[in-house]
């Protein structure tokens, strides 16, 4: 196959020195990011609210039907798209795509690439992305917590490490944008209100004892082990202690990481992720942990929330609703999380030891931009929930039956898109030596520990009457 | 920054093994795995019992996010009741003491 050359499908995009503030609102793709996340944050509020409530109080969504996603199948993949008579997934898809196709198509047609050119690969990333969801939604596959995220990234690197990625699709691989986009949408279900959904006992095995873990395995990493990437060690201590994929393309993007280390960050979480979801339950049955006990430990300690809420239903249902709970407060975290890992990255991981203090000007130069869209999301749609009449009722027509599946298919298109551009042997030398396996095994054991001690002394000690009323 | 997430110049892939047999292979392990060995494993007491209680349930064993799992507001629910009642209990101790 003849390709054209590289420099015919580079993106052009603003040199770091030339920040003029107008240029880089309308072609950097930090803000593009957060024009588009906003974008359809706005529309699809407007549509829930404009269709108002229905009878019954109960707000939905008109897009509802034309946003969608794969869905699941037991042993004839193409019911995961499209079922005659039945209720098919294909007019979704293809809202999705149009969305994605016209939002990121006028992104990269400001960042300098032509729209044409973009089309055509962006058909196959999203061919791929399909492809990738349709093998995830497999119910034994689901059943075992091997999500989409691992099998986009498993398609791309098929098609890269065999025959090649073709110049023609370069132009689509826009993993940032995918991604930066994905997250000021996922800003949107970062609700503040649910904080305090367990109480005390909640923000102390879920807000302090994971930044304790991941500041410790962060600083463990870089000291003992010398890990010498600082993001690869940053990513990986995230996805540990904080909530697995969604917590490592957060920090990923705050950090600036290298996509091979988000790859890797992925795949050591999903293997561990399986191993602990079956592992724990059976600990804590064989040591006759309480349910309630074993489930905040749970809910701490496995870093996917699919597999925490797998992994509690198995010892029963108060385990089920407090290990669920307690993670869903911990995702709540990755919003703290990102914005302290950018600003921290900005003034001393990326600083010259020899230059002076940066200024101001230089602090938001380098700054994530599109971390402020994901604050700024959060914050809004919080105040929303917890102020306006109907608030719970609205945010919830708006993300379930409608931004949540663009979220999913732009993380999709993004790991698609991350496969796409690595090469194997690029993968492998991360993993020389072993040490992120090391970090990602001490940091764990650690974590273990802590979330153990510390929902022993709020569930079993200080708070023992809450445990009770959860056991009934 | 050429190999940051946020690049944007994006490099020639090197190293291909195989080209089209390789990729073909690959597929076809795909369509064994998927089209075969998965819906009979699926077929198995204990791998259907698993399956039925999730959805039962309404767990997403892949859920990403919470917002991700169809039955969290319930879970909400019961754990909000459980504090309630736990307040309640809390309240008339110190009232009757």
């Amino acid at each position: 196959m003849s390709e054209p050359p590289v420099d015919a499908v580079e993106e052009v995009e603003p040199p770091a020195g030339a920040d003029d503030g107008g240029s880089q609102l309308l072609r950097s793709e930090d803000w593009w990011a957060i024009w588009l996340g906003g974008a359809i944050l706005a529309v699809c509020l407007a549509a829930v609210l404009l269709s108002g409530a229905r009878d019954g109080g109960a707000y939905g969504s008109p897009f509802k039907s034309w946003l969608a996603k794969p869905g699941s199948w037991s042993d004839d993949p193409l019911s995961s798209i499209y079922v005659a008579g039945g209720k098919s997934s294909l007019p979704g898809m293809l809202g999705a795509f149009v969305v994605a196709l016209a939002g990121f198509g006028a992104a990269v047609a400001a960042g300098g690439t032509r729209f044409t050119s973009f089309i055509g690969g962006f058909c196959l990333v999203f061919l791929l992305a399909t492809f990738a969801y349709v093998l995830a939604e497999q119910e034994v596959i689901n059943a075992y917590n091997l999500e989409y995220a691992l099998w986009a990234l498993v398609a791309g690197l098929l098609i890269s490490n065999t025959i090649g990625t073709p110049a023609w699709v370069r132009p689509a691989l826009r993993t940032e944008l995918y991604i930066k986009t994905g997250l000021v949408l996922l800003g949107a279900e970062v609700l503040f209100s649910r904080l305090l959904s367990l109480g005390v006992p909640g923000i102390f095995v879920a807000w302090v004892v994971t930044p304790v873990v991941l500041v410790s395995t962060y600083w463990f990493g870089q000291k003992i082990l010398k890990i010498a990437s600082p993001s690869l060690n940053m990513v990986i201590s995230a996805d540990m202690s904080v909530c697995g994929v969604s917590a490592a393309i957060a920090t990923a993007a705050a950090c600036k990481a290298k996509k091979e280390e988000l790859s890797l960050a992925i795949g050591i979480s999903l293997t561990f992720t399986v191993v602990m979801m079956v592992v724990m339950p059976a600990v804590i049955e064989a040591t006759g942990m309480s349910n309630v006990l074993g489930g905040a430990w749970m809910g701490g300690t496995i870093d996917a929330t699919g597999a925490v809420a797998a992994a509690g239903e198995f010892l029963g249902e108060e385990a089920l609703h407090v290990a669920a709970t307690v993670k869903m407060i911990q995702n709540i975290l990755i919003g703290v999380v990102a914005f302290c890992v950018a600003v921290y990255w900005v003034l001393f991981v990326e600083r010259d030891p020899s230059a002076p203090r940066p200024g101001v000007g230089e602090i938001w130069r380098r700054f994530p931009k599109f971390i402020l869209g994901f604050v700024a999301a959060s914050i809004i749609f919080s105040l929303m929930y917890s102020n306006m009449i109907d608030g719970p009722a609205i945010v919830d027509a708006t993300i379930k039956e409608s931004t949540k599946t663009l979220r999913g298919w732009f993380f999709c298109l993004a790991f698609v898109s991350i496969g796409l551009e690595t090469n194997f042997r690029e993968l492998a030398q991360y993993l020389r030596g072993g040490k992120p396996l090391v970090l990602y095994l001490c940091g764990q054991s650690l974590n273990l520990c802590l979330t153990l001690l510390m929902a022993w002394l709020m569930f079993e000690v200080v708070f023992s009457d809450l445990t009770k009323s959860l056991a009934q | 920054m050429s190999e940051r997430i946020d690049q944007t110049v994006v490099t020639e892939q090197r190293g291909r093994s195989g080209g089209w047999p390789t990729l073909a292979v690959v597929l076809l392990a795909v369509a064994v795995i998927w089209g075969v060995v998965l819906p009979r494993l699926g077929e198995q007491p204990a791998v259907r019992a698993r399956i039925e209680r999730f959805e039962r349930q309404g767990i997403e064993p892949a859920a990403l996010f919470y917002s991700d799992l169809p039955a969290m507001s319930h879970w909400e629910a019961e754990v909000a009741r459980a504090r309630a009642e736990c307040s309640e209990k809390l309240g008339e101790s110190g009232a009757g003491r």
